[in-house]
């Protein structure tokens, strides 16, 4: 053999051994490391009298079951990775609402005030990983409740397992129409649905301020969660007695909507829905205002409610409404009181009390009200059903109507899974005094921080100074 | 209606340009070497990241990092000729450099996605519209033609005027007769292909304009469609073709949704991007060497 083929063979054999090396390197590396259950530091149980009331009558007590020493609700979240914007502001939210309710002295079981213990894993944003940790909730960790992770693809993976076990489940970020549609027995939904809960609010608020606004664009992203706000959208236009004067798709990659926006301009709505994600209503936003396209009612779901869209626009934001579900304005006690409906947990006012003792940085978000919803849902299914029983659980979820810090939970008590109760709050960019961009919660008027306004004409707002957030 | 069509031409022409620019480099690369450069995806992105943090870091907005972007280009272009596409190109398997370049492409935009994350980021970047008494069209949108108007020029001059123009046509006509005739073929491929690289960049930065929060590591993929359909309809090889396609996809883009939505049941926003491919099945079917393709 030459000494060049002897190089190459030993060149051949260090390039393997490397290759070898490198990936041993990263499968320690990437493996995740077995997961250890996380608890907050248990809170001593105080005296302070409980504020809510549970009029709701509970179902009758399993008389063999004991009463715990504590109840165990288990949670695989994403704190990491992808949706950790997202998952984090919902934990916080769940923390908050499990703080709340120890302060309290616990849950009501059987006449003793149970405390909740959380049990918490990073699911990385990972949706096998979370697969794992769930049903390690519930077959190592033995909880008594799980709440599913945010985002419908993890529901979607997560709910199977609950289902296997039988567990008793909350979701609370899913809100593709897809996940009621699965026939899911043991999962109850807190989150509204594209198709039942969006455009509603708005539409009604509108037919408040401006009785003479008839005629409806619609025009929404072609995918699943678009589509479904074009089909609500298309719905709730026809029962609010709208015109519908166009309704059209667009492409999930769109990059140019000028075309589209023209012919909208020419059949000069009144009102235009844009249903889609962040970056094509931003897109729409802005092309409408390249165009000078003034219609008096704009709508864009679910850009508007990002901070990011008045932080990008400016003064051009102005105008711009969307639909929220939950800000720290909201004050849904009010319209319980209204209706005479019980209100359960903390205000808006505690919780984001709560949200800065626990450590919350900046302005408390919609995951945050995502979270403390699920764990009310929990503890009130519990003082209901006085068991930690999955049929009677869910069960007891059926029965349940009432607000809390994240507006109505009622589900259909045919399909738990369907969130009928959810309302969704307005909100609006405006320009508020000393040339503020303001951030406003215009519906329902009770707890409105502002009064809605119609789209300021775009020549209007070109002599407006730059707005300061 | 009339003043619909004259919306549809202004800016089917201002996008249009663009278009075309984006695609140039694609086209004098594939000219002068014969590389279909899958990496230009990511050229263009890494231009429209250019303009992103030269408005954030300096101030500058996307027209004024054209420089920038430029250099960047022409820089990472010969870097990645040396380092990968020369030892590539006279390799007997013709897909090598096919493969390399969209290797290439896949490991700078995870590296792009490590390095400023997966969020969508935009350049707010507005100074009003110019209002005729129908429509409007933004002053930036006026600006970004102008400025792809003058870097067609200075190109047109770099291919005609200069020694490395003259060189790149040679070498693009044959590059074995160049050789012979002294031309350094070897530099004259790594210029080529870093002004290619530099022409992506700069497309990235002015599409930046156009999309007020797209910027992200895959964005590319969106145009490289885009500039393939441009470039065969206009011409491969003929930086001039990409000129030219890119003004048919826009005026194309522009028209086809107002025309589409006179057809019942159809979406024609999502129908255009068929269009665009039915187009080019046709163009290659009676013109193979696109609308201004060389013919021998």
């Amino acid at each position: 053999m030459s000494s060049r083929a002897v190089s190459k063979t030993i060149a051949v054999i260090i390039a393997v051994i490397v290759i070898i090396a490198i990936a041993a390197a990263a499968a320690i590396v990437v493996m995740p490391p077995t997961p250890s259950p996380t608890s907050p530091p248990p809170t001593p149980p105080t005296t302070t009298p409980t504020t809510p009331t549970s009029p709701t009558t509970p179902i009758s007590p399993t008389p063999t079951e004991k009463i715990p020493s504590e109840i165990r609700i288990g949670v695989a979240i994403q704190l990491s990775g992808a949706q950790v914007v997202e998952g984090s502001a919902s934990f916080m939210g769940i923390k908050c609402a499990v703080q709340w309710i120890n302060d309290r002295g616990g849950v009501n079981f059987k006449g003793v005030k149970v405390p909740l213990k959380l049990i918490y894993y990073d699911c990385e944003s990972k949706r096998d990983y979370a697969v794992k940790l769930v049903e390690k909730l519930i077959t190592e960790d033995k909880v008594d409740i799980v709440i599913h992770p945010y985002a419908s693809t993890f529901v979607m993976a997560t709910a199977p397992v609950t289902e296997k076990y039988k567990m008793f489940s909350i979701n609370f970020g899913g809100s593709s129409d897809a996940l009621y549609q699965q026939g899911f027995k043991y999962m109850v939904s807190t989150h509204g649905f594209a198709i039942l809960h969006y455009w509603s609010t708005p539409f009604t608020m509108i037919k408040e301020v401006d009785p003479t606004a008839r005629k409806v664009a619609i025009v929404f992203k072609d995918d699943e969660w678009g589509r479904s706000l074009g089909e609500s959208a298309r719905t709730k236009a026809k029962s609010f007695g709208f015109e519908i004067v166009y309704d059209r798709s667009y492409p999930p990659d769109i990059t140019d909507a000028t075309p589209m926006l023209r012919e909208i301009a020419a059949l000069n709505p009144d009102i235009l829905c844009v249903g889609g994600h962040y970056k094509d209503g931003y897109l729409i936003a802005t092309q409408l205002r390249d165009l000078r396209i003034n219609i008096k009612w704009v709508i864009i779901q679910v850009a508007v409610a990002k901070p990011e869209f008045g932080d990008g626009l400016g003064k051009w934001a102005v105008g711009f409404i969307g639909e929220t579900t939950w800000e720290p304005e909201c004050k849904w006690e009010i319209i319980a009181a209204r209706e005479g409906k019980e209100y359960y947990g903390p205000t808006s006012d505690e919780l984001v009390e709560y949200y800065y003792k626990l450590g919350g940085k900046g302005r408390p978000s919609a995951y945050t009200g995502y979270g403390a919803i699920a764990v009310l849902v929990a503890a009130k299914c519990i003082e209901v059903a006085q068991s930690l029983n999955s049929d009677k659980l869910i069960e007891a979820a059926k029965t349940l109507d009432f607000y809390c810090v994240k507006s109505r939970f009622k589900v259909d008590p045919e399909n738990p899974a369907k969130q009928i109760g959810s309302i969704n709050p307005v909100v609006q960019w405006q320009r508020g005094e000393g040339n503020k961009l303001v951030y406003a919660v215009i519906y329902p008027f009770e707890f409105a921080t502002s009064k809605p306004i119609p789209m300021p004409k775009w020549e209007e707002k070109e002599g407006w100074p730059e707005l300061k957030p | 209606m009339f003043e619909l069509i004259v919306q549809v031409l202004v800016y089917g022409v201002i996008i249009g340009a663009v278009y075309g620019l984006a695609t140039m480099g694609l086209n004098l690369i594939w000219g002068v070497m014969r590389v279909v450069n899958f990496t230009h995806a990511e050229f263009l992105t890494l231009g429209a990241y250019t303009a992103y943090w030269a408005w954030v870091l300096i101030g500058l907005n996307p027209i004024a990092s054209i420089p920038l972007s430029a250099l960047l280009g022409f820089v990472i272009g010969i870097f990645i000729f040396y380092i990968i596409i020369y030892r590539l190109l006279f390799s007997p398997d013709i897909h090598s450099t096919l493969v390399a370049t969209f290797a290439l492409g896949v490991a700078l935009a995870e590296l792009m996605k490590v390095l400023w994350t997966a969020d969508y980021r935009g350049v707010p970047w507005a100074l009003g519209v110019i209002k005729f008494s129908w429509f409007s069209i933004p002053i930036t949108y006026v600006f970004t033609f102008i400025s792809c108007i003058l870097i067609i020029i200075i190109v047109y001059f770099i291919l005609y005027r200069t020694y490395f123009g003259k060189s790149i046509r040679a070498v693009i006509w044959d590059s074995g007769a160049a050789a012979i005739c002294g031309v350094n073929v070897k530099a004259t491929l790594a210029l080529g292909f870093a002004l290619g690289s530099a022409l992506a960049f700069i497309g990235g930065s002015l599409i930046v304009v156009y999309l007020p929060t797209g910027i992200n590591p895959y964005m590319g993929h969106l145009y490289l469609l885009r500039c393939f359909v441009i470039a065969v309809v206009g011409g491969l090889g003929n930086p001039w073709g990409a000129l030219a396609g890119g003004l048919v996809l826009g005026l194309l883009e522009q028209a086809s949704p107002i025309v589409l939505g006179y057809i019942p049941g159809v979406e024609p926003l999502s129908l255009t991007p068929f269009l665009s491919f039915l187009i080019l099945i046709i163009v290659l079917i009676i013109m193979p060497g696109g609308i201004l393709g060389r013919r021998r």
